[in-house]
């Protein structure tokens, strides 16, 4: 990281930040997920985020793109200086937050095409951009949906319904290509891809890497990160992060496992040890 | 009977009227038929199972009097935005035909389409045998009405082995007048042997005052024919819309129908299909919108030969204080072995205040069959929502296109272009009060 050098503010700031999954029944207590997170990226940067399960990476997530059903309950995430937590979701999506799901979601009836289109001219449209119409619009998904390899069958189908776990993460992909965004956060994109998908989704992933753009990539494994390579890697646990350091960090991780952080390791001196909840701790609803 | 005096009111208005029409007296005779049968049947009370969740004293009550003439402006219809110019259509205007309105248009000059009254002047042998109240329906009393008081309906006949490539509309307009009135329109579509047809019904209302719209429609397939039916329910605000529907499907034919119903304050529709001859098949689909109305869909499949096959597909939304109602009851009969029915009731609620009540009814009297049945009642994904939103779409537009796409395994099967783009235009209307762009594939 560049911090000395750099002396505009970074693209997001996450200070302090303290989110908890609301219950989902009417009754019963928020669960604090996470508890105190601190993260700066810059433009033009890609930071990994590499934790157990329930350390809180899809919470940190699902709070970044404003999923409903959390709560932040303190501490602040500024986008290009935006209190981000303030805006709707597809506020956030027009500003240039991007999402890849982890689990993208299957809807019927809606053609592919079509929801691709709607999306785009949501987005653009708030850029002050013209919207493009069906036969622009198709031309431009054409050029992008070579990135990451999608046939044009999967255009004229619902929405992910019956697409194969890789097309489902290519077809992310592909949204992350239209909607041109400034922040992507990807989460667990590698997650149920066999190597050849891997491989595809990273590629395309590494097309849209750009000065101009930061990336937040998730994941519970480091192979992911043999294919698109981070500037900093950071471990979460216990809804901190635990410990921050460079590319080697995540091999590091690999070869010791995550107990080695939790326990505290080398660690850059979190304040508390490791949180108040385990590793083993209920991951945020998904 | 619980209020003999909605009784009372509609015999006497059938007397008044008798006197006044001039028509051959086995005509009278079917009406008096039907008035007597009425009679006998009673305004079904809540306790009556069918009538459980609609107030049929209420309906009956009105006070309704018989609708007179409605003068139809030639634009009317154009306006409706259904294509019907390119079409064969008939046009009726509270239950009358208007023939100015109407074109055969390239027709085939064997089918005959046609209105009750020209008929009956012309060839009567051909209507007699559809006069009176169908024996499927005969103990509807809201159907014995319409038997009793039609003033006209529309015949449709397709001769054997014709197959009729055009659909030819039936357009039945709701006029309002200054005093609530009635309409009791009639269709009779005979599909003969291994002929093929599309049918598509509309009843539309021009005025949101009240008006009872009381219809009943009677489809025979022949042998082998194969008619597929469409049906859009699109009445004013204050209309009150009753349908009395029946197929009769004989050996190896084959009877489809789509309905869409998104008027009136409070719609029933009573859909009943006989599968009579070995290998016959049927699908009954229908979709029901309602934003503080009142829709009762009553369906009624009666498996009476072996190897017959049916389909029902009911999808329901509710928005705002409306209420849905699906009942849906299947009858094997002993002798219907190989048959093979499915059920599906699936509604959507849209809002904390719509309320939907989902009965399906499965009688089987033989051994070696296939039936299912499963109804769902949900609200829109959430994870479907949000994954739209963080794509930027806004929440209305988000909340929109789930909704078309739940419609859509009905719409999307609708026979015209100009319908489907008219139902969802209508469902996007009065779900999310403004019209959007259309739903490219």
């Amino acid at each position: 990281m560049t911090r000395e050098s750099a002396s505009e503010r970074p693209m997001l700031e996450i200070r302090s930040l303290h989110a908890s999954a609301k219950p989902s029944g009417s009754s019963g207590a928020d669960t604090p997920i996470l508890n105190g997170l601190d993260l700066s990226i810059r433009r033009g940067e890609v930071h990994a985020l590499m934790g157990p399960n329930g350390s809180g990476k899809s919470t940190l997530a699902h709070v970044l793109a404003g999923k409903p059903g959390y709560r932040v309950t303190s501490g602040e995430v500024l986008f290009e200086g935006r209190d981000l937590t303030a805006m709707t979701p597809e506020e956030r999506a027009r500003a240039g937050v991007f999402l890849a799901f982890q689990y993208p979601v299957e809807i019927p009836g809606v053609s592919n095409m079509y929801f691709l289109k709607q999306a785009a001219n949501a987005v653009r449209a708030s850029r002050g951009q013209e919207e493009l119409d069906a036969i622009e619009f198709l031309q431009l998904a054409r050029e992008k949906m070579k990135l990451v390899e999608i046939p044009e069958a999967l255009m004229s189908r619902a929405v992910n319904e019956g697409f194969s776990g890789g097309e489902k993460k290519r077809n992310e992909i592909l949204q992350m290509a239209l909607l041109d965004p400034r922040l992507a956060v990807l989460d667990e994109t590698d997650s149920g891809l066999d190597i050849d998908a891997l491989r595809i989704v990273a590629s395309g992933v590494n097309a849209l890497r750009g000065p101009e753009r930061a990336m937040l990539v998730i994941t519970h494994y480091q192979r992911l990160l043999e294919y698109i390579v981070p500037d900093r890697v950071h471990v979460l646990s216990g809804g901190r992060i635990v410990r921050s350091g460079g590319k080697e960090l995540a091999r590091e991780l690999e070869a010791k496992g995550y107990g080695w952080v939790a326990q505290g390791g080398e660690s850059r001196a979190p304040k508390r040890a490791a949180g108040e909840r385990g590793p083993d701790g209920p991951e945020a609803a998904a | 009977m619980p209020d003999a005096g909605a009784e009372r009111h509609w015999m006497e208005w059938f007397a008044r009227l008798e006197g006044a029409r001039a028509e051959p007296t086995w005509v009278g005779a079917a009406r008096k038929a039907a008035i007597a049968r009425f009679a006998e049947l009673g305004v079904p009370d809540r306790r009556h199972e069918e009538w459980k969740y609609t107030n049929a004293a209420r309906i009956a009550k009105g006070p309704w009097r018989p609708a007179g003439e409605a003068a139809l402006m030639p634009d009317a219809l154009a306006t409706l935005g259904l294509g019907l110019d390119a079409a064969p259509h008939l046009c009726f205007a509270n239950g009358r035909f208007a023939p100015r309105l109407s074109s055969r248009g390239a027709l085939d000059a064997g089918v005959v389409a046609s209105s009750f009254s020209a008929l009956l002047a012309s060839r009567p042998d051909e209507l007699e045998p559809y006069l009176g109240l169908p024996s499927a329906l005969d103990d509807r009393a809201f159907a014995a009405l319409v038997a009793a008081f039609a003033t006209d309906g529309a015949f449709v006949r397709v001769p054997r082995d014709l197959a009729v490539a055009q659909p030819i509309f039936v357009v039945f307009a709701s006029v309002p007048e200054r005093e609530p009135a009635a309409a009791h329109p009639r269709l009779v579509l005979v599909a003969e042997r291994g002929s093929r047809a599309t049918l598509v019904e509309v009843h539309v209302g021009l005025g949101g005052a009240p008006h009872l719209s009381n219809t009943l429609g009677e489809v025979v397939v022949g042998e082998n024919a194969s008619v597929e039916h469409v049906r859009l329910q699109l009445e004013g605000a204050g209309t009150t819309h009753l349908a009395h529907f029946h197929a009769r499907v004989e050996r190896d034919g084959h009877f489809a129908t789509r309905s869409v119903s998104l008027g009136a304050a409070l719609a029933r529709h009573d859909v009943a299909a006989t599968l009579d001859g070995a290998g016959g098949a049927c699908s009954l689909d229908a979709l029901y919108v309602a934003v503080d109305q009142h829709v009762d869909n009553r369906s009624n499949v009666d498996h009476r030969a072996p190897h017959t096959t049916s389909r029902e597909l009911y999808k329901g939304i509710l928005a705002g204080r409306s209420r849905g109602i699906f009942s849906g009851r299947v009858a094997v009969r002993p002798a219907a072995q190989k048959t093979d029915a499915q059920q599906r009731n699936a509604n959507l609620l849209l809002s904390g205040e719509a309320e939907v009540d989902s009965k399906p009814q499965l009688e089987i009297e033989a051994d070696d069959v296939k039936c299912s049945h499963g109804s769902t009642i949900g609200q829109l994904d959430a994870e479907a929502l949000f994954y739209l939103r963080a794509r930027g779409v806004d929440e209305r537009d988000a909340r929109g296109m789930l909704t078309r796409a739940f419609a859509a395994q009905i719409t999307d099967a609708l026979p015209v272009a100009a319908l489907r783009e008219r139902v969802e235009h209508e469902l996007d209307e009065r779900l999310f009060g403004a019209a959007r762009g259309g739903r490219a594939a």
